[in-house]
């Protein structure tokens, strides 16, 4: 019923949209924007059309990950806390005004005023203010070392730093700017009713060439298998987050494929405490058993379908700092019962795992793959799953003990910098704490030089293999369904980037 | 009516009948699972995921019912599923048996203000919307099946609670109760000799619709994510966890939604002919309203 009523809605509202106007290529997301104003959001659904509408200063090659000029044609280190950025001349926003080194000063200052209340403030927190050298030219000087700073301009989900307009924000208000933004980047803003549509269309005048589509609509559709249908009856073009189980229908469907991506997606970990809650996880031995105890490979093989692969320490593969020559724990109960006896602990002990409902992919099942496994070690693990409200109350009160799934990255960042908000014992979602790990990140944190960098992120590698702070960490891959009239690869942080997008 | 009438009229409706042999064999189900079911019902084989009913998994164990997405069995579950149901579909009606019946007696019995206070609460509870509860109570107190049956059983009483007060109305202007107080019997003693054995009738109806509503409410509820923890098995979570594979992998939800359907309607079955075979009034008047 949902999905007839769901299409019937998407027939009226193409005979809408479409009059007299080539059939707009139609992105259906699970939910809606709260806000398109960049600086003030952390939500996928906000940030895919913001992508579209926003640009920012720098922005990655596809297939190198290396960081490019964008809006800024070069960019260099001047000082240890001062970066300077060139700007390419004549670019302007949607609305005519000039994008120029005073509308980054702007922008810059804007996210970082705490008065804002921009969710992504902590991510530039240690740039203190930024100078307007001539109209091309800015100067970002920090209070410290900040070698993630380019990484902060250039597209990310969250804590990145989008361009907006300066005069045309002064004019409506940030109210205004929320509902009717206006950017630099390769579509327009064209109309938002709630609820229903949002419609962007191409910016003819983008400065890397005017993308070859000329309209984008974004749906919102709550129920995943409604998306799923109306990328099948043609009514959607593009759609996110499909499940493994689905795309044997999209393939066999004739009017639509998927396509799987593995760069940049989450990286999902279950968080163990050492100190927030008594137990036999406050041993080390004991959480090293736990990894242990687990076969992942067979879990993402499985309950993942393949679309997947184990990390050892919460970070991607391709990120800078990453060890590639790590040995983790592999999947050996022998060794986890001899360390479980070595710890005191031989005949096993229970525990509660805390899992998401339907966050990641096959959440709940991968979590009582682990505790069936953990079972055959001695550790009655009881998978307890909570409603997604819930679930982040808790989460964020520090109440998911001893252990709970959780997901970090997928932002676009590649650096070892990730750490930090995983596994820095103040970061947010953190309930283990370990003081040496603590310093080596915050020593990379405020160090520029890049070897010194790496070894820094070589060195917490190991300390998090002898602590395991975590259980299994794992990135899932993610899948895109897209009709066949749709030529579109999927970007790097999983976040959808149409500039290159075209119709076939 | 003799008592003997009422059992024939029991057997002797075919419906009523069918009723019984569906409770029975899941009463069967729920007092023996182990014995019973082919296999641990939470046994998870990974690499036999999705097998579909009646074939084999790649160890060579036939899968009658299928297995679901972690490779358990689903018949073993379904099996298993059934003790989870009859626990909670028992036990919630008989908390909110015994706490709407006492007081409704007491309502019946006292009548003035008493009685005013236990009806108040008894709208009040109507009233209030019973997911609003179920999810404050099992956020606050966690997913458990204790907790379960207190909500389920905590948010029903006030049916019982009416139920019983109407026929204490009735039966306590009775000539014999009269007569028993004459005599000097006790209240409680009146109320045990007297009252209850009359209101039973109703008492029994009522709870057995209760017991086919509840074992749906904890349906509803595991299929939310407030229900029972995974480690237990339960129809409703199943057919939480198969409903994301309802249009691929049909089976994981179709052995535990069948199951709660036959057992749903097996129990409004038997509750059917015993009103029919014990309400008195339906003899003359033909029809009566539901509660």
């Amino acid at each position: 019923m949902r999905i007839v009523l769901g299409a019937l809605a998407l027939v009226v509202l193409l005979a809408g949209v479409a009059q007299g106007q080539p059939k707009p290529v139609i992105v259906v997301q699970s939910g809606e924007a709260a806000t398109l104003d960049w600086h003030m959001h952390c939500d996928k659904n906000a940030h895919e059309p913001d992508r579209q509408i926003f640009d920012t200063l720098l922005r990655r090659d596809l297939k190198t990950l290396k960081l490019e000029g964008n809006l800024a044609e070069s960019w260099r280190l001047l000082n240890e806390t001062t970066w300077q950025f060139k700007l390419r001349r004549g670019i302007k926003f949607h609305n005519g005004e000039p994008l120029d080194a005073a509308a980054v000063k702007y922008s810059i200052e804007r996210m970082l005023n705490p008065k804002q209340g921009a969710p992504g403030r902590t991510s530039i927190a240690t740039i203190d203010h930024v100078d307007v050298v001539d109209a091309s030219t800015v100067n970002v000087v920090t209070s410290k070392p900040f070698p993630l700073l380019p990484v902060r301009m250039s597209p990310g989900h969250c804590g990145t730093v989008g361009i907006v307009p300066p005069k045309y924000i002064e004019q409506v208000g940030d109210a205004g700017f929320a509902v009717k933004p206006v950017g630099s980047g390769p579509y327009k803003f064209v109309e938002w009713v709630k609820d229903e549509r949002l419609v962007l269309e191409a910016n003819r005048d983008y400065h890397r060439g005017a993308p070859a589509i000329e309209r984008l609509v974004f749906r919102p559709v709550p129920e995943l298998t409604t998306r799923v249908a109306a990328l099948l009856s043609g009514q959607a073009d593009l759609v996110s987050d499909v499940p493994p189980d689905q795309m044997a229908k999209i393939k066999a469907s004739g009017v639509a494929r998927t396509e799987v991506s593995t760069l940049g997606g989450f990286v999902i970990m279950v968080k163990i405490t050492n100190y927030l809650m008594p137990g036999p996880w406050q041993d080390a031995r004991v959480r090293r058993a736990i990894n242990y105890a687990i076969d992942m490979d067979t879990i993402i093989k499985t309950v993942l379908e393949g679309h997947g692969h184990v990390l050892g320490v919460p970070l991607e593969r391709e990120a800078f700092g990453f060890n590639p020559a790590m040995k983790w724990w592999g999947y050996d109960p022998e060794r986890a019962r001899a360390l479980l006896r070595e710890a005191g602990y031989a005949n096993g002990f229970e525990m509660t795992l805390h899992a998401p409902n339907r966050r990641y992919m096959n959440d709940i099942e991968v979590m009582q793959a682990m505790a069936a496994m953990l079972g055959k070690v001695g550790i009655k693990a009881n998978v307890q799953v909570w409603e997604q409200s819930v679930y982040t109350t808790k989460w964020r009160k520090r109440e998911l003990l001893p252990a709970y799934m959780t997901a970090w990255g997928g932002a676009g960042v590649f650096d070892g910098d990730l750490l930090v908000n995983s596994l820095h014992s103040k970061s947010a979602l953190a309930i283990h704490k370990n003081e040496a790990l603590d310093k080596i990140l915050e020593e990379a944190q405020g160090t520029n030089d890049p070897e010194k960098r790496r070894a820094l992120y070589f060195k917490a590698q190991e300390i998090v293999f002898e602590d395991a702070p975590i259980i299994k960490a794992y990135q899932q891959a993610h899948i895109f369904g897209i009709s066949n009239r749709l030529d579109w690869k999927p970007w790097i942080d999983n976040m959808l980037f149409l500039y290159d997008a075209r119709l076939k | 009516m003799p008592s003997g009438r009422r059992t024939r009229a029991l057997i002797g409706s075919p419906a009523a009948g069918l009723g019984l042999l569906a409770v029975a064999l899941v009463t069967l189900c729920a007092l023996l699972p182990g014995l019973l079911a082919p296999a641990d019902p939470n046994e998870q084989r990974l690499l036999a995921r999705f097998t579909p009913p009646t074939a084999r998994t790649p160890d060579g164990d036939l899968a009658v019912l299928g297995t679901d997405q972690l490779g358990r069995d689903i018949l073993s579950r379904v099996i298993h599923g059934a003790r989870t149901s009859a626990l909670i579909g028992v036990s919630a009606v008989l908390l909110a048996g015994s706490v709407g019946t006492s007081l409704g007696l007491t309502a019946g019995i006292r009548g003035g203000l008493a009685d005013h206070l236990v009806m108040r609460l008894a709208d009040m509870q109507f009233a209030f919307p019973f997911i609003l509860l179920a999810i404050t109570v099992i956020g606050v107190l966690g997913p458990s099946v204790r907790n379960i049956i207190l909500v389920v059983g905590l948010s029903s009483w006030a049916t019982y609670a009416r139920v019983v007060r109407a026929e204490t109305l009735a039966v306590r202007e009775r000539a014999y109760v009269d007569a028993a107080r004459s005599l000097g019997m006790s209240v409680p003693r009146i109320v045990w000799r007297h009252i209850l054995p009359n209101v039973s009738a109703s008492l029994i109806v009522v709870a057995t619709f209760g017991v086919a509503g509840a074992i749906l409410t904890e349906a509803g509820l595991s299929f939310l994510g407030l229900g029972v923890p995974l480690s237990i098995p339960s129809w409703g979570g199943m057919l939480a966890e198969g409903r994301q594979f309802v249009d691929t992998r049909y089976w994981l939800a179709l052995s535990p939604g069948a199951a709660l359907f036959a057992t749903v309607i097996a129990i409004n079955l038997i509750g059917d002919a015993l009103r029919d075979a014990l309400d008195p009034y339906l003899q003359t008047r033909g029809t009566v309203d539901r509660f």
